[in-house]
């Protein structure tokens, strides 16, 4: 095992990698960007590094500059976390070239599964269903019409270079495919410069369901179950859960068979994910394997009761897997809402700032993995993602009541957070009856308030309004005679209509 | 105190008034609600206890509205004094009341002046006629406030950048 682990990354996923070395009783080394100084992360290392500017291309993702902190002190291992480096396969490889330890699998198999196109071929080859589709430069109306009948109507027309939801169409039927594509296009050219279209088989109403998999350098491959993911925005998660409701223990067996067969399939000796589409008829697609440790990791972890960051590091170290499939079980349920600084209001802008103040929740069943502290920077160069909150219990409903009360208590002063939308997210009946698919939040609503939290509400904003006095009434303070010339010239000039 | 609370377009009028033990009364629909209103220190946490039920508010100022979040639910209401209100709905539309120097932005003559000092304006509210390359132009505030000085009479002539009126924070 390692003495000493460099910890590449930041935030409360810094902070978490840190309680799993302690854990073992290895030293924690952590390097940070100058916006960090004061950091969780930071207070708790063992060993700190400053390695440069808070833009993270100058400190968090300058590989080199890491390597060498990690030589220079003698780590015997890098834990890279989630983001930054986590997925480079050059940085990877230069790791363990430098006879360092990457926490995380082998290049190849992050190489392997950094291409699309390449991780599909190897899907397949490894009898792994990918959403079936049929690519080619061009189609003539003939070919498109007998490729559309061999995968199966509804259809998707999706443009190679595509993004942004451009030169994407959905076809139900043979009569509209061809002036569809037609449009689709005329609009991938117009927005890529590139008009090549291919068709792919249309996923209803689907999940995003993915499998946590462990594989270790012995070839021994597990999955640790599965997450359901389906609550996103703009393809951000918001809300994991584990085990899915939507999930029967047939289509289980299926999908965890399934995602072991991906891992084996490329080598992986570490943790990782594997994503899936399932369909509302519960048939289920490989969409990518995430070569890394997951955002919404811990709800894995209290369901089958391993700390898979401490196994990373065993594995990493060339431990065998200390469980095998037959020894996994699920037991109960956990559910995490991301905390994010951010206005659900205001189109989800994020919020920076300083926080003033902060209470954590607790309570039976509440894991909170966060890098909160009063007096901590919040800023645009990073994620704003802040804490995660997490509630386990014996069933689905005990879960959400743990959080919801978790997140009553759970106070934060300072900058706009997601909280009261994440509180609207576990009032809403879909989401009590565990019946919600990927368009979750499309066109979401607020569940109604209670009457005596919304009276109280109002009767606080008026006592606010007394005593604090409003927005107008600190600008009489101030304002008044120092006024800004240009400024009121302005506003004369707006008045005047000259 | 009156004030106007408005939440998602229903307007609820509020009256404010401060009790002998340090508490208030608020007055909603001829209903007295009694509440311990206190403010903990070092963050933009308050304490609400209102006939014994316990809440714990984050409140915080948001341009011109109130954001609110209780029991784990956001609301973002608009608070007005009754007067703040009266004002805004005689300008037809919002203003700022942090007072302003009116002053000319072109030689001409004043035609007339429409207020006196002590004058309550407001947002939109003409003061002065004001005649400049052949055209009679209204002056007005863009903000709500109290007259401090009438610096010109009519007839008078002006240059750009004499001052006109100025316009103090309403009372």
């Amino acid at each position: 095992m390692f003495d000493k682990v460099l910890i590449a990354n930041r935030g409360e996923i810094a902070v978490r990698v840190i309680r799993a070395c302690r854990a073992l009783g290895m030293k924690a080394v952590m390097v940070y960007s100058t916006a960090d100084r004061l950091s969780r992360a930071v207070l708790m290392a063992d060993e700190a590094y400053c390695i440069g500017e808070p833009e993270a291309r100058k400190s968090y993702l300058d590989g080199d500059k890491i390597l060498a902190v990690a030589k220079a002190c003698g780590a015997g291992a890098i834990h890279p976390g989630y983001g930054f480096l986590s997925e480079n396969a050059a940085f990877a490889r230069k790791v363990e070239e430098a006879g360092i330890a990457f926490v995380g699998p082998n290049a190849t198999a992050i190489d392997a599964m950094g291409d699309k196109i390449n991780s599909r071929h190897a899907m397949m080859k490894a009898k792994v269903p990918v959403i079936p589709g049929i690519e080619r430069p061009s189609f003539t109306k003939e070919e498109l019409a007998a490729a559309a009948k061999e995968i199966g109507y509804p259809v998707m027309l999706k443009a190679t270079a595509g993004g942004g939801g451009k030169g994407i169409r959905i076809v139900h039927q043979e009569k509209d495919l061809w002036s569809a594509y037609e449009r689709s296009v005329g609009e991938s050219e117009k927005a890529f410069g590139n008009g090549t279209v291919f068709v792919e088989k249309a996923v209803e109403g689907p999940h995003h369901i993915e499998f946590q998999i462990f594989g270790d350098k012995h070839g021994n491959a597990v999955h640790l179950f599965e997450r359901e993911c389906s609550v996103q925005r703009r393809h951000q998660k918001v809300v994991e859960e584990s085990p899915s409701p939507f999930m029967t223990p047939e289509l289980r067996e299926k999908m965890g068979v399934a995602a072991v067969k991906a891992a084996q399939a490329i080598g992986y000796d570490n943790a990782g994910t594997v994503e899936f589409l399932v369909d509302k008829h519960r048939n289920f697609y490989f969409l990518e394997v995430n070569t890394r440790l997951q955002v919404e990791h811990p709800i894995t972890e209290l369901v089958v009761g391993v700390d898979l960051v401490v196994e990373q590091l065993r594995v990493a170290a060339g431990a065998k897997l200390s469980f095998t499939q037959e020894e996994l079980k699920q037991t109960g349920h956990a559910i995490e809402l991301r905390i994010c600084a951010e206005d659900p209001d205001n189109n989800y802008l994020p919020d920076i700032g300083r926080i003033e103040s902060v209470i954590l929740p607790d309570g039976p069943g509440v894991r909170l993995d966060s890098a909160l502290a009063a007096g901590t920077e919040v800023t645009l160069h990073y994620d704003p993602m802040l804490a995660k909150l997490i509630a386990w219990g014996h069933d689905r409903s005990e879960a959400i009541g743990r959080l919801k009360q978790a997140l009553t208590e759970f106070k934060i002063s300072g900058l706009k957070t997601n909280i009261p939308f994440l509180g609207d997210i576990l009032r809403d009946s879909r989401f009590i009856e565990g019946v919600y698919d990927t368009s979750f939040l499309e066109g979401f609503e607020k569940p109604p308030l209670r009457q005596d939290v919304l009276e109280a509400a109002i009767v606080a904003a008026v006592l606010f309004r007394h005593v604090e006095g409003g927005a107008g009434m600190k600008l009489v303070s101030s304002g008044g005679k120092g006024l800004d010339p240009w400024k009121s010239y302005g506003r004369v000039r707006g008045a005047r209509r000259l | 105190m009156k004030y106007v609370v408005e939440h998602e377009g229903e307007e609820i009028e509020l009256e404010v008034q401060e009790t002998e033990d340090g508490g208030y009364s608020v007055l909603r629909d001829g209903r007295a609600i009694l509440a311990d209103f206190k403010k903990i220190e070092g963050s933009r946490i308050f304490s609400l206890i209102v006939q014994n039920k316990s809440f714990e508010v984050l409140i915080r100022q948001d341009g011109d509205l109130v954001d609110i979040v209780n029991h784990g639910r956001g609301l973002k209401l608009r608070v007005e004094s009754e007067r703040e209100r009266n004002a805004r709905l005689i300008a037809g539309e919002g203003g700022s009341t942090d007072g302003e120097s009116i002053k000319a932005v072109m030689p001409g003559i004043v035609v007339a002046v429409n207020v006196a000092e002590g004058d309550e304006v407001t947002s939109g509210q003409a003061v002065c006629v004001l005649e400049a390359m052949k055209m009679e132009n209204e002056i007005r505030s863009s903000v709500i406030g109290k007259v401090l000085k009438v610096a010109v009479a009519a007839g008078q002539t002006v240059n750009a950048g004499d001052l006109l009126v100025e316009i103090g924070p309403p009372e």
